[in-house]
């Protein structure tokens, strides 16, 4: 048999070494289907959820949540146009659900999170550590901005997304979140400077 | 100057936080942890699909069997109970028997013996009717109708002389009695009509 040119049903026939009936086959077809997409976009969704939850196994959960999801929409799935778009959007509204029903943790613990996930420590430990408290208290700042800013901003944070990525992850346009994005990054700098001068004796 | 200085410097705190956030990776294996929870979720809704085709049959054997259930229960209970006028009746004429039974022929119409019998039929209806009303405790009874609720009201609480007026034989011999006192009547009348221009 070549496989290249085999359908899935034979090549199910031909690696469990029985026949397989319709439901069988097209259940493996799903399956292959999501893991690929899994394969393929969990890395920017745990991002995407790990920006607003900053808790790693929370944010697994949500990756994890959103390829059930899928699952249960998977009619909805072959008219899609932008699926990377779409398991973003998928993955933000169940991070956001499940950031309102968290309580909040230490500024210490968030650091350590955002340590023990980060795949450049290059310098010392301790200097590891402050990045990562600086870091995490930059985004508790970035919690405090109106909801528009600071969705832009923890998005405009991922690399891989572009601006129109993330107009359409927000059902905005792309000028909108051009200003918005300036608006945010000029109130952060603003509440930066007044938490770095009470700060200071 | 230094305001200059400390803008840069919280700029670059702002990029490097973002920078920091975009370096996050997932945590070992998550791929294929969610690839398990994919296949046992999928296997669970196969097993779960499969469930109701075993299901159909049983149900509907289940309902038929309900509906046969109900549709004899019903036949039966139609077919053995007795309406409520036959009730009333049977009871009416029980009620005349002992009455009959417990009066002695020479007693008086007001006697001790009938006075005692009619309130023991009064205080203890239940007694007399309970045999007749034990096939009422079916399930599948149709609810008796006003009218019927009101003649079981009346067999129970009637008195003996109102209830005999339901009884089939009696009826019969009252009007066999009127019409023997109407042919009398008409018999006399003829025969007054015939002796009176004798008379004349």
């Amino acid at each position: 048999m070549d496989v290249r040119t085999a359908t899935n049903e034979q090549i199910l026939t031909w690696t469990l070494g029985r026949s397989v009936d319709e439901s069988e086959c097209d259940a493996a077809n799903l399956v292959s289907e999501i893991s690929g997409l899994a394969t393929e976009y969990s890395g920017v969704l745990f991002r995407v959820a790990f920006s607003i939850l900053r808790h790693a196994s929370d944010a697994e959960d949500v990756v994890q949540e959103t390829f059930l999801r899928v699952l249960k929409h998977k009619k909805q799935l072959a008219s899609v146009e932008n699926r990377r778009v779409w398991l973003i959007r998928i993955a933000w509204n169940l991070a956001l659900d499940r950031k309102r029903r968290l309580r909040s943790t230490p500024l210490v613990e968030e650091a350590e999170e955002i340590l023990g996930n980060c795949a450049s420590v290059e310098a010392s430990a301790e200097t590891s550590l402050d990045a990562a408290e600086s870091c995490a208290r930059i985004l508790r700042v970035i919690d405090t901005l109106p909801r528009k800013e600071r969705e832009v901003l923890r998005l405009s944070a991922i690399e891989e997304l572009g601006i129109p990525e993330i107009a359409a992850i927000l059902k905005t346009t792309e000028s909108g979140v051009r200003s918005c994005l300036f608006r945010a990054r000029q109130r952060l700098r603003e509440r930066l400077e007044t938490e770095e001068r009470r700060r200071q004796p | 100057m230094n305001l200059e200085h400390d803008a840069l410097m919280i700029e670059k705190e702002i990029d490097a936080a973002l920078k920091l956030l975009n370096e996050t990776q997932p945590p070992a294996q998550m791929a294929s942890r969610i690839h398990l929870s994919l296949e046992t979720t999928i296997a669970a809704r196969g097993q779960t699909y499969r469930g109701p085709l075993f299901w159909v049959p049983a149900t509907c054997a289940a309902v038929a069997a309900v509906l046969l259930l109900v549709f004899f229960q019903t036949h039966w209970t139609r077919g053995t109970q007795l309406p409520a006028v036959e009730t009333a009746k049977i009871a009416a004429d029980s009620v005349s028997q002992k009455i009959a039974s417990s009066r002695p022929e020479s007693a008086p119409e007001h006697s001790h013996e009938r006075d005692a019998s009619i309130t023991n039929v009064h205080q203890k209806p239940h007694r007399r009717t309970h045999a007749q009303y034990r096939h009422a405790a079916n399930l599948f009874n149709y609810p008796l109708t006003r009218q019927e609720k009101l003649l079981l009201q009346f067999a129970a609480t009637a008195k003996p002389e109102d209830l005999r007026d339901l009884n089939p034989e009696y009826q019969a011999k009252v009007e066999a009695q009127q019409e023997a006192e109407f042919l009398a009547y008409v018999k006399s009348g003829t025969q007054k009509t015939k002796t009176s221009p004798e008379t004349n």
